[in-house]
């Protein structure tokens, strides 16, 4: 899978398409437990992630609300300290012209610089956190007055430019952003993490706030962008809709773990862990004869605390489907690729369409009976 | 045949938020109605109007708001001509609302067993132990594990999804007509989503309970109501039963937002955007409010408001060219 490599210390040469490639990503936080004994805990927000996310491409971070989605982002770009892990991040030489990985969590301040240059994050609502006094103009000249681009001059027509491209108007650079609505907002956002022309966003939940209409047109924006510049897009979201219609290929994270993880298509058409098939069936579909004939998985209880994660599976708690006492208690399942470039995390994988006219199964299929492990 | 007499029915309502910077016309002339045990769908973007007309029903409206026109007439009774003490009496017990925040209806110093048993003592003078049994069943009837132990547990020992069902068993305590359910999923995962929709459901069919949903969500609604409308800018633009409003949506709004949202069961490629943003509710445009992002839009529409959805057929709609744009399974034109 992963091409030849050349180690020069902290740098390798690369001749693959790999923009960013995540490896044991592990990141714990420490919390104090209520009570009276109120000793330190770890809080394992992500355990042990990886993916890669390929030029030009959209790797999508797919599950609900904690499972570990934002902390990832941040820790790709160490803006919380990863626990362990490997993160490598594609930079271009520009006298050489040769590419080469950057290991960001070994990276000194220099580089590190050089690596937040070319990788940038949008949040939900980018705005929100800046001071409420700054024009639209400061805000999206800001990531080049901090890296010194250009002069003053050459700056005021790089946002002119940056704010067209997003569909804004020039006019709109001396305006306070507080006055725009969600979609404009999330646009001056978009403008601002092109400004030193990057070539990976990470975009954590960048439509989650807005109107369906407007999601479209930011939906939109960022496809055209990403077709114009080349951008390779880390993605993160909750929808899995959305997530269907940006992505190239999807990680479907629960509790710190990516359980599923494979081309789009695949993954859609062909899911295999239970809680892939849960998250899907729950997905309601604007179309009442379609909602007439599903048949949904309800997953009774909660997510478990990532303070004290199950035994064996993680999902095992919630899974319609698992053997406890057995495997799922027993053995954590690894990461296992079922077909090309699609793996699972699962005792029993499910390979059933799930959108077809008969319900999913959910039985082990008898020739494929569990073997004590 | 005699038609069954609407539990609801909502004629003209205008409700406006009178501000310095003039009226908000948050609700401009509303007109539908509900029969007994219909599940209803209410959806339209933020700022459409859709809370504000729940709260109108419920009469919740305070300063600098105020119904400015129009008739609520639930079971035959004039809402708005009620004074607040007989509102009250009509609140919880005949007709509930839920909100998308949980903590709006739960106190979180007390337990809530201690605040569903004080509702079921007030509302329907039950004594503690009669109390106690009725909150308890119907923590089980939305699925709360071991309810008599959850019984004495606070608000913020239940998770979100959790919260959400222990307030609508709340609203259920004393089974009232008409549930209006304002946003009920929006802040869960989907996860929770889908149980409180089942348990919704559920409840409605098994007790008959009438339920006003409002969401903007397309898809929550296509799989829980029989018949939807569509709000935008304070009006209601198009009304039906759900399978023909989702297959055949006439108004240029109804279809734009079908075509914009991604969905899960398809791989599309551009999605259909509606150009700009909604409208100033204080000065909303002349002719159809709609027209500034509209494809279709002539003069005609720039000049006269097209006659509104009168609330009296199940299909309706407020444009000029209803029942021209058919053209089914087929995106607007871009
Ligand atoms: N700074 C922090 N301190 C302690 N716990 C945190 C912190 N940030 C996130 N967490 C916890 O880490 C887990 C993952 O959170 P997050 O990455 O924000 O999830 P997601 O983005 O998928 O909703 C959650 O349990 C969250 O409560
Ligand atoms: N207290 C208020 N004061 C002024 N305007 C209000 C007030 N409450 C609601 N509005 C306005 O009424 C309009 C409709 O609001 P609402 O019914 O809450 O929309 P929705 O529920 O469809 O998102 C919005 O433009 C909103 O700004
Ligand atoms: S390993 Fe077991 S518990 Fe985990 S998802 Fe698979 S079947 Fe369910
Ligand atoms: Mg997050
Ligand atoms: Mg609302």
């Amino acid at each position: 899978m992963t091409a030849p490599h050349t180690h020069t210390g902290d740098v390798i040469d690369t001749d693959d398409d790999v923009v960013l490639r995540v490896e044991g990503l592990t990141k714990d936080f420490l919390v104090r437990r209520r009570g009276l004994r109120r000793e330190a805990q770890h809080l394992h927000a992500v355990a042990g992630v990886s993916f890669e996310v390929h030029a030009g491409q959209t790797l999508s971070l797919v599950g609900e609300s904690g499972c570990g989605k934002s902390t990832t982002a941040r820790a790709v770009l160490r803006l919380v300290e990863p626990t362990a892990g490997r993160i490598e991040f594609r930079v271009h030489d520009e006298e050489s012209g040769r590419a080469s990985m950057v290991d960001i969590v070994q990276a000194g301040a220099a580089e590190l610089r050089r690596v937040r240059r070319n990788a940038q994050i949008v949040f939900q609502d980018p705005v929100a956190s800046l001071n409420p006094r700054m024009t639209v103009e400061s805000i999206v000249a800001e990531p080049l007055v901090a890296y010194r681009v250009g002069t003053r001059k050459e700056r005021a027509a790089r946002v002119r430019e940056l704010l067209e491209q997003v569909g804004l108007k020039a006019s709109h650079a001396r305006r306070h952003p507080r006055s725009f609505s969600g979609g404009q907002r999330q646009r001056i956002g978009i403008a601002r993490a092109l400004a030193l022309r990057p070539s990976l966003i990470i975009l954590d939940e960048p439509v989650s706030a807005l109107d369906v209409s407007v999601q479209a047109q930011v939906l939109n924006l960022l496809d055209e962008l990403q077709q114009d510049l080349g951008l390779s897009y880390l993605f993160i979201a909750h929808d899995l809709a959305v997530v269907r219609h940006v992505s190239t290929d999807v990680a479907v994270m629960y509790l710190g773990k990516i359980v599923e993880k494979a081309e789009r298509s695949e993954l859609f058409d062909a899911p295999l862990h239970p809680y892939t098939h849960s998250l899907m069936s729950a997905v309601p579909i604007p179309d009442p004869a379609i909602e007439g004939y599903r048949k949904r998985i309800i997953l009774e209880s909660d997510i478990p605390s990532a303070v004290n994660p199950p035994t064996g599976c993680h999902f095992r708690t919630r899974c319609p489907i698992a053997e406890v006492p057995g495997p799922c208690s027993e053995l954590e399942p690894e990461l296992v690729e079922h077909a090309p470039g699609h793996w699972a995390a699962c005792h029993f994988p499910q390979p059933h369409g799930w959108l077809s006219q008969t319900p999913v199964s959910f039985e082990p299929p008898a020739d494929e009976a569990p073997s004590s492990p | 045949m005699l038609a069954a007499k609407p539990l609801l029915e909502v004629h003209d309502l205008r409700t406006y938020f009178l501000t310095d910077q003039g009226d908000v016309r948050a609700v401009d002339g509303i007109s539908f109605s509900m029969n007994e045990g219909e599940r209803l769908g209410v959806v339209g973007e933020s700022g459409s109007g859709k809370s504000v007309t729940a709260a109108s029903i419920m009469g919740l409206i305070d300063p600098p708001g105020a119904i400015v026109g129009g008739e609520i007439r639930f079971r035959g009774r004039d809402l708005v001509s009620l004074s607040e003490r007989e509102m009250q009496r009509i609140r919880g017990r005949e007709i509930a609302i839920i909100f998308q925040d949980p903590m709006t209806a739960l106190d979180p110093v007390f337990t809530i067993g201690s605040q569903m048993t004080e509702t079921l003592r007030i509302h329907r003078n039950m004594t503690k132990k009669e109390a106690r049994t009725v909150a308890i069943d119907t923590l089980r009837d939305v699925h709360i594990p071991s309810p008599e132990k959850r019984f004495r547990d606070y608000p913020h020992q239940f998770s979100g999804g959790m919260r959400q069902r222990v307030v609508i068993a709340m609203a259920l305590l004393c089974d009232p007509t008409l549930l209006i359910a304002d946003e009920p999923t929006t802040a869960l995962d989907v996860t929770s989503q889908a149980q409180v929709m089942d348990l919704m459901l559920g409840l409605a069919n098994d007790r008959g309970t009438a339920v006003m949903l409002i969401t903007h969500d397309l898809g929550v609604v296509a799989g829980f109501c029989e018949n939807v409308q569509v709000m935008y800018a304070g009006e209601i633009i198009e009304r039906g039963d759900a399978k023909s409003l989702y297959a055949n949506p006439e108004h240029p709004y109804t279809r734009g937002l079908l075509h914009s949202v991604p969905r899960l069961d398809e791989e599309s490629k551009t999605l259909y955007s509606i150009r700009g943003s909604a409208p100033s509710l204080t000065t909303p445009p002349q002719g159809c409010r709609f027209w500034p992002r509209c494809d279709r839009a002539t003069d005609l529409c720039v000049s006269e408001r097209p006659e509104p959805c009168h609330g009296e057929d199940t299909n309706e709609c407020a444009c000029h060219f209803a029942g021209e744009l058919h053209r089914p399974h087929q995106g607007v034109d871009a």
